[in-house]
């Protein structure tokens, strides 16, 4: 009998040990300290995995140790779980009644993750573990548990350096980068895991931001006619940003209640390689709710995220509306930003066809058809339209009364409105859910996997499982 | 000549001996014999062992660990080195033969009389907590204080590595 079936039994004969992992219909179970092939008349109380997630997750070795002697070592130090929490605890900066709200478990547990994580259901260690942007598979099994040490340190350091003001970072706020950190990173995987394609890397960072004879916001015009060429999008108007960024990009766009003065944000963390993972986090609360707005930002973040170099990203960029809305033409002090706001409103209303459009002199019913044309607010078409003709003539401030068409709303709008999972966090509706339930169907992962992501009981999960499936969720992709 | 207990004859009867729940090959069927290193648990103080520790994590190495069972025949035991008959490290069904076993496990001399004692096999795995527990008191009916390892109620497998609460 080869090793390949001895670990992962019959029905693979031949495969490689990959595709043997893939196909096996073994299950897997982890404790805080081992991993062992599952036996439902063991009752055991760990994490059920598949036998593609334990493969992944501690190779094939430790895998073939589990059959070897019942149950495989998974604890690579004695502390190196409570030293992954308490250390991702002190970078972040973090009281223990913040991190348990976050992650629905008993403050008294996330103080014993610190010191003695073995007294602690492992649920409960996964779900501290994914709020605060750390690898719940890679609990004990690597020293940090695949935390990403700059982000961090950067969220801790925005914090720091917020503190007092009126635009403040809370320990909430700070939590909620942090797992979008992990959605980020889940998300990437899973999306991997399915073979879905993405043509996000056919975009390289540009660490151009102009000069005084060649200012930022003209490299972002060029970037914008760059981008809309590398996706053959002409200047057609963008339908939909959302399935632009999700689909298209493969760009995890995650929707959370931030603080009101925030847009939107891009995060840069790790996946599971060591490589760069970035995504973007969307406010959902003020003036987003417009998703005219929404665009602007969505479209905001993805310049930073399309073309800023990891120096300039430093692992979070938080935009306010303020700042990420202004004209982009306007005299700014800071290059990034302004380059980031002439990518947006470019990228959305390619100036030629903004002319085309709006043609002079420029009236208040041409301004209202090309917000509508291209979705965009009254004071971005304003600017741009100005900003078309080398600001030579007025444009009036004054349009008929216009918003977002219901078509244009719907096609923006996410699946959070009507979620079937009521304790699944805001932040991990839509697509990343979408994942999830594909995931699940394909075998992919387990249940008690898709319910630690979906941060759901169980129960719900299987009762609305066809729910979701009917919603498009697991099936719309 | 095979060790036995009052207690040994009891765990016999308790419970039902059983095929090894996996094998990879034809060598981890060969039953090795006492020129091969295979000994049985002597009343202690145990003579011509040697002594060691189980790891108390992934990155600790264990050190001189042996492998047991308790079969129809007492309780064989032998060192996780390579065995030149078989050109490999023993496995659980080199004690019997790929015969039935009621369970078996890993054990570590602490001293000549006292062992680590974990149920970690995986052809021949402790069916629960209980079993485990009671195979431990057998070995104590030899003579021996036992350090179990316990069971890992997550995995619902018998604990592999020595856990010392921080």
């Amino acid at each position: 009998m080869s090793s390949v079936v001895h670990v992962f039994g019959s029905g693979v004969e031949g495969l490689s040990r990959e595709d043997a992992a893939r196909q096996s219909s073994r299950s897997f179970v982890r404790s805080e300290g081992q991993l062992a092939v599952y036996e439902e008349s063991r009752n055991p109380t760990g994490h059920v995995l598949t036998a593609w997630e334990a493969f992944t997750a501690y190779g094939f070795d430790v895998l073939e140790e589990a059959v070897e002697y019942g149950s495989a070592i998974l604890k690579r130090s004695k502390d190196s779980t409570s030293g992954a929490f308490k250390s991702r605890m002190k970078d972040l900066g973090l009281p223990h009644r913040s991190v348990g709200r976050a992650a629905k478990a008993p403050e008294a547990d996330v103080a014993a993750a610190e010191s003695a994580p073995s007294q602690v259901p492992l649920a409960n260690l996964e779900r501290i573990s994914f709020v605060l942007g750390l690898d719940e598979r890679l609990l004990g099994f690597k020293q940090g548990a695949g935390g990403d040490f700059d982000l961090a340190y950067r969220l801790r350091t925005l914090q720091a350096e917020r503190s007092g003001r009126a635009g403040g970072i809370s320990a909430g706020t700070v939590l909620l980068f942090a797992e979008a950190a992990s959605i980020i990173r889940v998300q990437l995987r899973l999306q991997k895991w399915l073979g879905i394609e993405s043509e996000c890397d056919r975009f390289k960072p540009h660490p151009y931001y102009g000069s005084p004879t060649r200012p930022a916001w003209n490299i972002g015009y060029e970037l914008a006619e760059n981008a809309r060429e590398t996706l053959g999008l002409a200047d057609a108007p963008i339908d939909s940003m959302r399935e632009l960024v999700e689909r298209r990009l493969g760009i995890p766009v995650i929707q959370a209640r931030l603080p009101r003065w925030i847009a939107g944000a891009t995060v840069m963390t790790i996946d599971d390689d060591g490589e760069e993972a970035r995504g973007v986090v969307l406010n959902t609360v003020g003036e987003n709710n417009n998703v005219w707005i929404r665009r602007a930002t969505l479209a905001h973040e993805l310049g930073h995220l399309l073309y800023d170099p990891d120096t300039e990203l430093k692992n979070i960029l938080i935009d306010s509306y303020s700042d990420s809305h202004r004209d982009p033409e306007s005299p700014m002090d800071d290059f990034v930003e302004q380059r980031a706001n002439a990518f947006a409103i470019s990228f959305l209303a390619p100036n030629s066809a903004v002319r085309e459009l709006a043609s002079t002199p420029i009236s208040g019913e041409s301004v209202s058809r090309v917000m509508q044309t291209f979705g965009i607010s009254h004071t971005a078409a304003r600017y741009h339209i100005a900003n078309s003709y080398y600001r030579q003539f007025e444009v009036p401030s004054k349009v008929n009364d216009t918003g977002p068409s219901d078509e244009q709303t719907a096609v923006e709008n996410f699946t959070i409105d009507y979620f079937p999972l009521r304790d699944t966090p805001y932040q991990r509706r839509g697509r990343f859910c979408d994942l999830v339930v594909r995931c699940y169907d394909a075998g992919i992962i387990s249940e008690d996997t898709a319910v630690l992501y979906l941060g759901c009981l169980a129960e719900d999960f299987r009762k609305n499982l066809d729910l979701m499936r009917s919603l498009g969720l697991g099936e719309s992709y | 000549m095979y060790g036995s207990t009052q207690e040994l004859d009891d765990f016999r009867c308790r419970y039902t001996p059983g095929p090894p729940r996996s094998f990879s090959g034809p060598r981890e069927m060969v039953r090795l014999q006492e020129k091969d290193g295979l000994r049985f648990l002597q009343f202690a103080p145990a003579t011509g062992v040697s002594t060691g520790t189980p790891p108390r994590s992934l990155k600790d190495r264990s050190t001189n660990r042996y492998l047991w069972v308790i079969d129809k025949d007492g309780i064989p035991y032998i060192i996780e080195s390579r065995v030149p008959v078989i050109d490999s490290k023993p496995k659980h069904t080199n004690l019997t033969g790929g015969g039935d076993a009621y369970l078996g496990g890993e054990v570590w001399f602490k001293s000549f009389s006292s062992l680590y004692v974990s149920g970690g096999s995986g052809r021949y795995p402790p069916r629960d907590v209980r079993q485990l527990e009671k195979a431990g008191q057998v070995f104590e009916s030899f003579g021996y204080a036992v350090i179990p390892l316990g069971w890992d109620y997550g995995t619902g497998r018998a604990k592999r590595y020595l856990e010392e609460l921080q």
